[in-house]
């Protein structure tokens, strides 16, 4: 079984927003809400500084706490551990919103929570999320972790990589090459 | 069985609803006053249903609730609601459950009441629900058992039918049986109360309600409203109903209550100042970010003059003091209590979103800038204003219950007749 | 016979002329209802390959059409300079400005009404008949060039035919004097060849760059970007030398932050460095360099000790950026830069850079500058166009091979006892008075020509003080001109429609091929439509359209990329690469670039810097909705300390107020220790000041507002505007 994951790599990522913008058209994310958004993390003083650069999104954990948070199951794992939210279970509680540390989701105006799907459509017919195939840094990775030929299995076994706020132990699938 | 369901019947007086609102002219002036305001309320009531029509139709776009701050006035509301009746269920078991027999007059009343807050309770939370009907469905067809929100369902559920039957129990007089559902309702309300408290104590993502502090905070809470609100529907029967007097065989009930209450008001503030030292010390971002905005910050006002000053001083130095003298006083000491209650669900509900939870200032001075600019990416500060609907349905709801209280009371004759000559 | 309109009063668009936008885009989306989310897949009815138009660049598109809207662009794979990947403008900001509710939709005519200006609708017929009778009573009065041209974009080749046709050669691109004029100058003084649009750069390959002001990353020139990443992925070294912490600096070992103004110092330091350390390329400049004796001289006192004074850059510093350019050259270069137009000295500054890369002997290198090729393709069969002549500038500059906008402008205006040369503007996709520096001077010239009329997609500034406004189709509703580089491959790129126009606006080459018949001068341009046009032209080069209309583009074989021998033959008069340029001798202009100091900002001013957004290409995309939506205004860059100083927060408004006393803003505060404390940066093309731009209007604030200032380049007269300096003061809500 596949599990999914996806890698930016923050040495080349510029945050042009090209990937937010590629899926917005891709999955016609409504006017407001963004799937993903890119960082501009910047440290030190004049002159020494530094800006660490990357493209966050979803993170498609796999202990998701939005996942244990749905009453409906609505919020649910998919093959491949893609979290993925089925809009008509939804009751629009808005619970998974609260739970997940990221603040990756938003409510869609049809009335349910929406949120980054790793283009599951696009993967189940082999190709990249939208994001992925966009970046015109080639930043962005994604594949099956566990794939040993797969660009994302490489590239975290030859370089160092970190997760967003690994203390909520929600095992995140979104990993940000330093 | 103890009466008959025709003697039942008869007992109720669904033809004198009118009269709650239409004065006669044997009313003395307080009364006439009172049914004025009653009045006003049923108008209240009429607009708090326009809203509630207005949110199931619209759903969020008639909310001022956002992405960033998803839970509103609409969900403090439900949970001070539910609180009451929580608190209800719990204060008059010490009556027909326990024994404690100076408790026992206001069985029906209190049961009745916790009822009432419950459906109201209930319907505020469906008017913010994007599709409740669905949400009952589902719970049931494909239940996520890790889902605190699934079990605030079911229990609320079975505590609901719990307390139906109970007052049924009460009502024909069986007090074998409403013991014994009595006695399980207080579990299943201390488990939905508490487990409700859960739905933010588990919520890791966001520190100032994480924790085991809450699910047991709410029972503190849970148990000052309802000695509050049985003062209060006390006052209600007694000033209406008996020319602005207490009842003799409501003293000893009275002053019971009175130090339950200061009680568990002291219960509470012990609670809170617990809460407001760990979170200035525990230095978590977000814990402390909101503690401060209570302590200094932007809910400086709505913290210490309403939950401090009128929720915690204000009414035990009247305990103490005015309330063994004055009717009036130990009402007024009953009714702050209640709406210091709602600031601070009010406060509580939004403090743990108003900060948002992607950084913003880093602990080595890193300042983060996102694209596209999201609300709060500056300093962090999520703002929200109830809308207007949200406004009506809730002043809609608490006019409802009151009503239905005091309609309720009327039509099922749970308060002792003024004697006709 | 007319009389002119004097004094045009600014028209704004009105609101009767966008009201069928708002149907359209609330129509926008193809319908989804609440399905189970997984499934968010449209199949497109068809996909049509085409070419960009949200910059310069020409990037090749794929467009996704469903229930006739264009719901997604991706960039197409076959397009060498796209790759498959596109950048956030043409992703986003296509979609965005085909369905913009304030698009230009109908042919207008200014007229009188009760003592009024307004706009009338018109017919084509009409609005042209009318175009064509001024154009024509201006060129029997005063001439043919007194007719001019201002133009950008693909589409504008067609309106050059139209001007040359009529007899004028007055055809001004602010591309050249207001962007990289001064650069193609350098460059052709020193290597004889200019680097046009996608530069003959071979940064994929180079191990060491250096980056002058240039921001890759926040400039987001698709191919520009991948290159550079490629580079990066491959561990290149990078050099970025700007008063602000850049993107681009961000990813580079070493980060020089100049003070602004004194960027030739640092490049003769280079120079002196590479010299006396004997670190240049020796066989390269003895093979294909002249006056490299003159040019030793020249550098011998300019030591990083000395341009430590004037840049504010450490001499250690100095020495290991020029060691490190060294160590990987010929693989290693100094970019050239793209919008060089800074302080007036620019075509020397950008002559000290060339000399720098042939001193690392990079020119048809590997790793430097390569050797592009194109595909040829014929013209059409046309008479033979009359000989024509350009007005004369007021201003002449030696080495402008290409006539300026600045003093096109200048010669519209009567100066002194001089009548005006220029009598009538066509303006073509150029929102004139933002490009230009000093709008309110434009809009002053512009006031008392005798006739103007714009073509545009979008009610831009310029549209409104035109007499006649023609709205164009979007480049997703039309032909154009074919694109065939150079490029590093040889290539043709075609721009076809790709839905029907959305409303009653035209192609370019129908509103030029119209008004010409119009105008009497139908014979220039004998096909029938675009289809002919391009069609023959492919046919007689041996290229099918059909191949080309299916893939959007047409990739030949590359030439070689390198040079194969030593030395190499340069189109300069020496036939080598000039390190001391006899040309400039000659024409009384230093003959090697010379360090002259910048001015100081006057105490409690900074000095004013503008420039790119990814998410934006100036105010061509500032109304944008799906763009605004990610970057919806420009912020002010200000030091922490600075700041700290003036008693300014984060977000504060602040108004911004030049050396001339001109004020704009109000404009959102970011304080930063990204930037020198002696300058302010913010992105240039917001502020838009027509309330019709319902998007862009107000958000931000105009820097072109504050170029008051220039100072002229002596070689070939780009307009530096780098040169004006602002104080800020908190704004106050009145």
């Amino acid at each position: 079984m596949a599990r999914y994951g996806m890698t930016c790599d923050q040495k080349l990522c510029v945050t042009c927003n090209a990937c937010v913008l590629a899926c917005k058209n891709e999955n016609q994310v409504p006017e407001g809400a963004a799937r993903c958004w890119t960082v501009q993390e910047e440290k030190g003083a004049f002159p020494l500084l530094s800006i660490a650069t990357r493209s966050e999104r979803c993170n498609h954990c796999e202990n998701a706490a939005c996942v244990s948070a749905c009453p409906t199951g609505a919020s649910h794992y998919e093959a491949g551990g893609i979290v993925v939210v089925s809009a008509d279970k939804c009751v629009g509680c808005k619970a998974c919103i609260l739970a997940c540390p990221y603040e990756a989701r938003y409510v869609h105006p049809d009335g349910y929570v929406d949120k980054c799907t790793f283009c599951l459509h696009r993967v189940k017919k082999g190709l990249d999320p939208a994001c992925v195939s966009v970046c015109p840094t080639g930043a962005l990775a994604f594949g099956d972790l566990d794939d040993p030929t797969s660009t994302v299995h490489k590239q975290l076994q030859a370089r160092k990589a970190e997760v967003l706020k690994p203390d909520e132990d929600t095992r995140p699938k979104m990993f940000f090459l330093t | 069985m103890k009466i008959s369901l025709d003697a039942f019947l008869d007992r109720t007086q669904l033809k004198s609803l009118p009269s709650l609102f239409v004065s006669s002219p044997a009313d003395p002036p307080h009364v006439r006053r009172g049914k004025r305001i009653a009045a006003v309320l049923l108008v209240i009531a009429l607009l708090g249903a326009v809203g509630a029509v207005t949110a199931l139709l619209h759903g969020h776009h008639a909310m001022g609730t956002t992405s960033e701050v998803p839970w509103g006035v609409l969900i403090a509301t439900y949970v001070y609601f539910v609180v009451s009746s929580t608190g209800l269920c719990l204060v008059s078991s010490l009556g027909h459950v326990f024994g404690f027999k100076v408790f026992e007059p206001i069985a029906k009343k209190a049961i009745f009441l916790a009822l009432v807050t419950l459906t109201v309770g209930f319907s505020v939370i469906a008017t913010e629900l994007e599709r409740p009907f669905l949400l009952a469905k589902l719970a049931i067809l494909t239940p996520n058992p890790t889902a605190p929100i699934w079990w605030m369902g079911a229990l609320y559920a079975l505590y609901m039918v719990l307390i139906g039957a109970e007052l049924f129990f009460l009502f024909i007089e069986d007090h074998r049986r409403s013991k014994i559902v009595g006695a399980i309702s207080v579990v299943a309300a201390l488990a939905a109360h508490s487990n409700l408290g859960a739905v933010f104590g588990l919520s890791h993502a966001r520190p100032f309600w994480y924790g085991p502090l809450l699910p047991v905070y709410f029972i503190a809470s849970a148990l000052m409203c309802g000695a509050a609100l049985i003062i209060l529907f006390v006052w209600l029967g007694d000033y209406f109903g008996n020319d602005r007097k207490v009842r003799p065989e409501n003293e000893p009930l009275l002053n019971a209550l009175r130090q339950l209450l200061a009680l568990f008001i002291g219960i509470v503030a012990f609670f809170t100042i617990w809460k407001l030292i760990t979170g200035v010390n525990g230095g978590h971002y977000h814990k402390y970010e909101v503690t401060m905005a209570s302590l200094a910050g932007p809910m400086f006002f709505s913290f210490w003059v309403f939950e401090v000053l009128l929720g915690v001083v204000v009414p035990l130095v009247i305990l103490f003091t005015q309330a063994k003298k004055s009717f009036g006083a130990l009402a007024l000491s009953a009714a702050l209590p209640m709406l210091a209650v709602f600031v601070m669900r009010y406060n509580f509900v939004l403090g743990g979103q108003m900060f948002s939870l992607k950084p913003v200032h880093g602990h080595l001075g890193e300042t983060f800038h996102y694209q596209p600019p999201f609300k709060g990416s500056v300093e962090g500060f999520l703002p929200y204003t109830p809308s207007l609907t949200e406004v009506l349905i809730v002043v809609g709801a608490i006019a409802a219950a009151t009503l239905l209280y005091i309609g309720g009371a009327k039509v099922l004759r749970l308060n002792p007749e003024v004697r006709h000559g | 016979m007319a009389t002119p309109l004097n004094r045009r009063t600014f028209l704004r668009i009105s609101g009767a002329t966008v009201l069928g936008g708002l149907a359209v885009n609330a129509g926008l989306m193809p319908s989804r209802e609440a399905q189970g989310a997984q499934d968010t897949s449209v199949i497109p009815d068809r996909v049509v390959p085409t070419m960009c138009e949200l910059c310069f660049w020409k990037c090749g598109v794929n467009a996704y059409v469903k229930d006739e809207k264009v719901y997604k662009l991706e960039g197409n794979p076959l397009h060498p300079l796209s790759n498959g990947k596109l950048c956030p403008r043409g992703t986003g900001g296509g979609i965005g400005a085909l369905y913009d509710p304030d698009r230009l939709k109908k042919p207008l005519i200014r007229t009188r009404v009760g003592g009024e200006e307004k706009w009338r609708e018109a017919t084509w017929d009409e609005a042209l008949d009318y175009t064509a009778k001024r154009l024509n009573e201006v060129k029997d009065k005063y001439g043919a060039p007194a007719v001019a041209l201002f133009s950008h974009g693909q589409g504008g080749a067609f309106f050059k035919t139209l001007l040359k046709a009529m007899g004028s050669k007055t055809i001004v691109a602010p591309s050249n004097d207001q962007c990289r004029g001064p650069r193609e100058t350098g460059f052709e003084l020193t290597f004889g060849a200019a680097l046009g649009s996608v530069e003959t750069i071979d940064i994929p390959n180079s191990k060491c760059v250096a980056f002058l002001g240039t921001h890759l990353g926040e400039n987001m020139h698709n191919t520009a970007v991948q290159d550079m990443s490629k580079a990066n992925a491959n561990g290149a070294t990078f050099i970025t030398v700007d008063p602000r912490f850049s993107i681009i600096a961000s990813k580079s070992k070493y980060w020089l932050p100049i003070k602004p103004g004194t960027d030739t110092a640092l490049l003769l330091a280079w120079m002196n460095v590479l010299i006396t350390e004997k670190l240049y390329d020796q066989d390269f400049v003895t093979n294909n360099t002249v006056g490299f004796e003159q040019l030793a001289e020249h550098v011998k006192d300019k030591t990083p000790e000395w341009a430590y004074i004037e840049t504010g850059l450490e001499p250690k510093l100095i020495r290991e950026t020029a060691r490190e350019l060294a160590k990987n050259a010929p693989a290693s270069l100094v970019h050239p830069g793209r919008h060089v137009v800074w302080y007036g000295n620019d075509s020397q500054r950008s002559r000290a850079i060339a000399m720098v890369n042939a001193l690392l002997g990079n020119w048809g290198k590997k790793g430097g500058f390569y050797l592009p090729s194109a595909m040829p393709v014929k013209g059409y069969p046309m008479p033979e166009l009359p000989h024509g002549e350009e007005a004369k500038p007021r201003v002449k500059f030696p080495f402008a091979t290409l006539p300026c906008a600045f003093d096109a402008c200048e010669a519209s205006a009567p100066a002194a006892d001089d009548p005006p040369r220029i009598h009538a503007w066509i303006v073509y996709g150029c929102n004139v008075p933002l490009t230009l520096p000093n709008p309110k001077r434009v809009i002053e010239v512009m006031q008392q020509l005798d006739f103007v009329v714009a073509i545009d997609t979008m009610p831009a500034e310029v549209t409104g003080y035109a007499d006649v406004v023609l709205p164009e189709n979007t480049y997703l509703e039309r032909y154009d001109e074919l694109d065939n580089g150079p490029y590093r491959v040889p290539y043709v790129s075609l721009r076809q429609p790709v839905v029907a126009s959305l409303y009653d606006s035209k192609p370019g080459w129908w509103i030029a091929k119209t008004l010409a018949t119009k105008m009497g001068l139908g014979q220039y341009f004998p096909w029938k439509d675009a289809e002919e046009y391009l069609g023959k032209r492919l046919e007689a080069s041996g290229l099918s359209f059909a191949d080309l209309k299916r893939n959007g583009v047409l990739v030949g074989k590359p030439g070689p990329l390198y040079a194969t021998e030593p030395a190499q033959t340069f189109n300069t008069p020496s036939k080598k690469v000039e390190l001391f340029s006899q040309q400039l001798a000659d024409a009384g202009l230093p003959p090697m670039p010379v360090y002259e100091a910048p001015e100081e900002p006057p105490t409690g001013y900074f000095r004013l810097l503008f420039g790119r957004s990814p998410v934006h290409t100036f105010s061509r995309t500032t109304n944008n909705r799906k763009l605004l939506e990610i970057v919806p205004e420009n912020e002010l860059w200000l030091n922490t300390e600075m700041a700290r100083q003036l008693g300014l927060k984060n977000g504060d408004r602040v108004m911004m107020e030049n050396q001339d006393s001109v004020k704009t803003g109000p404009i959102k505060l970011r304080v930063t220790e990204r930037i020198r404390q002696d300058c302010v940066f913010m992105v240039h093309g917001f502020g838009r000041e027509d309330a019709r731009l319902r998007g862009g209007y107000k958000k931000g604030a105009a820097d072109s507002r504050l170029v008051t200032r220039v100072k002229r380049d002596p070689e070939m007269g780009g307009t530096g505007m780098n040169v004006n300096f602002v104080t800020l003061y908190r704004f106050q809500e009145a």
